[in-house]
């Protein structure tokens, strides 16, 4: 393709369309055995050969184009080399397309479908606040691992802004999520206005997430992940407690950095450069701690000492009065009927 | 690295022209064990070439239609196949388990485990031997419902088989719509095993648990 033009003639728009497309074909794309990576300063490619090995859980990022004839936009997605949890392949969601509904595929499957990354700010800086006595506490932002200081990443909040730093960073992260067999309870007060109260506690499986995942352990990611919160004893207690109906585990958290100086309200394209920090490295397995019983336990009743007194003594035990033995009989209640599970590595 | 030009300023032709021959100097060229091919947006690369390999405890390995081992240990028994020994190195050839036809599930998978037997005094593991199975959880290794997906254990862990067995996976074979059967391994490192057992101790139900040796 001839570029040289002289002072004479006027650059047409044939000829910067021209241009413009020899650039835009030969922008290299990932292909096979073929790792890409965009930095500022040139595109490395890496192939399969130079030796790295690729552990379960491998993250590959690759920026896909928006694809006019299907109307899907571009973005960031990140595909999963296959994990295994109790010997079975993980699975992933892979979206409607032509006559065919959504659907869990295993990562072992030839047409394994990615991750659509969705971006958490590290940089956002939450709200000031104002203690008691007047004091102000400044915003924060959550921040990022050191390793991203050296690459020049703007400094979090409440820092001093550093000229040199002006990068911005956005994260994703990707977990792994089983179902479990969760337990809810019904405490009810027996006979009021006696002597003595009786309160029954009742438990009940709530089996939606097992029912509705199959026994499938399925990968999703998220802006940002938070553990699922298990219930306290006194929230238990009350009955109003919401046991989670997943085990879920961090499988690893994608970082993107921009370029310099890039607009903070932007979001990430082709020109960041992604970086992938796992928490997981080999397959897993995974148990409740407690064996599944074929029905629920049998539901226990106490008899408190106060009338009308719903479960006095027990409140009084927990905020840290004597132990006594109805607090320990609805404490191993409670302990039995708790199917959380854990994962380990194998 | 050209310098870049202020809004207002006159693109002149000499650095349009350099310019381009920066851009015409970007072409990527394949060379060995590169293939590319170019689209409208973007020129796809491929590299030919293996993966660095890992060699670990229980790494499996097809061989056409057998299948081998390397060594690894559970509770620091040494397993077999096929009755022979698997061990760290080998005098004469190597123990294959050699199938006349992989077993499958439906979608297509199926595993090369670890069968342990354990004793029936205490649980300890007695013997372990490498199997090839259709689904890890029945008593003979095919599917409990014939077409069926197999199944899987809903409390975790590894359930109890009759005879004290219990089937850890060493790694899954997938059957691919060429025809090939591909292998993902699932172990990497030797194994502890632990048994919880049923409140009756004269019961065979169980879990069995298998977890990396520290």
């Amino acid at each position: 393709m001839n570029v040289e033009t002289d002072l004479r003639r006027p650059f047409s728009a044939t000829a910067w369309n021209r241009w413009m497309s020899f650039v835009e074909r030969n922008r290299p794309l990932s292909g096979v055995g073929c790792d890409i990576r965009y930095t500022q300063d040139g595109i490395a490619l890496t192939g399969h050969g130079a030796g790295e090995w690729r552990h379960p859980w491998w993250v590959t990022l690759r920026w896909e184009w928006k694809d006019v004839p299907t109307h899907r936009p571009e973005r960031w997605m990140a595909y999963v080399r296959p994990g295994f949890v109790n010997g079975r392949d993980a699975r992933i969601l892979r979206p409607a397309r032509l006559n065919k509904p959504e659907e869990w595929v295993p990562l072992t499957s030839e047409n394994a479908a990615g991750l659509w990354m969705r971006w958490h700010n590290p940089l956002a800086v939450s709200a000031s606040s104002v203690t008691l006595e007047g004091d102000v506490i400044e915003g924060r932002s959550e921040g990022y691992p050191v390793f991203f200081e050296r690459l020049g990443v703007k400094v979090p909040a409440p820092g001093e802004p550093d000229p040199t730093r002006t990068r911005e960073i956005r994260s994703c992260d990707i977990f792994l999520a089983t179902a479990r067999l969760a337990v809810a309870q019904d405490v009810r007060l027996m006979e009021p206005l006696l002597d003595s109260a009786v309160v029954r506690i009742e438990s009940r499986f709530v089996s939606d997430a097992v029912l509705s995942m199959q026994g499938q352990h399925r990968l999703f990611a998220t802006p940002r992940w938070d553990p699922p919160l298990e219930p306290t004893a006194l929230q238990r207690l009350d009955g109003t407690a919401f046991e989670p109906t997943t085990d879920e585990i961090k499988i690893a958290t994608v970082w993107v950095v921009s370029p310099p100086e890039w607009p903070e309200d932007e979001e990430p394209n082709w020109a960041w450069t992604p970086y992938v920090q796992y928490s997981v490295f080999w397959n897993l397995m995974h148990a409740s701690i407690q064996q599944v019983p074929g029905v629920p336990q049998p539901p226990i009743e106490l008899r408190t000492g106060l009338a009308l007194g719903i479960a006095d003594p027990l409140f009084a035990a927990m905020i840290g009065l004597t132990v006594n033995d109805p607090l320990n009989r609805v404490e191993a209640y409670f302990k039995a009927g708790s199917y959380k599970g854990e994962y380990w590595s194998v | 690295m050209s310098t870049p030009v202020q809004a207002g300023e006159q693109i002149r032709a000499s650095s349009w022209n350099a310019a381009g021959r920066t851009v015409r100097a970007l072409q990527l060229i394949s060379g060995p064990g590169v293939r590319l091919r170019s689209t409208p947006n973007g020129t796809i690369v491929n590299f030919s070439g293996g993966n660095a390999i890992f060699l670990h405890p229980f790494k499996v390995t097809l061989t056409g239609l057998g299948v081998r081992v390397r060594w690894g240990q559970i509770n620091g028994v040494d397993g077999t196949i096929n009755d022979k020994l698997i061990q760290p190195v080998y005098e004469d050839t190597e123990p294959t388990l050699t199938v006349n036809k992989f077993k499958l599930d439906k979608s297509g998978r199926g595993w090369v485990a670890a069968e342990v037997t354990c004793s029936p005094k205490n649980w300890d593991v007695e013997s372990w031997k490498v199997v090839q199975v259709a689904d890890l959880d029945t008593d003979d290794g095919a599917t409990a419902v014939v077409g069926a997906e197999a199944s899987g254990s809903k409390a975790g862990g590894v359930p109890n088989l009759p005879g004290r067995r219990a089937r850890q996976p060493l790694a899954m074979l997938v059957a691919r719509s060429t025809r090939v059967v591909s292998c993902h391994q699932v172990t990497y490192f030797h194994l502890q095993h632990r048994v919880r057992a049923a409140e009756d101790p004269k019961a065979d139900a169980a879990r069995h648990f298998f977890f990396p040796k520290g």
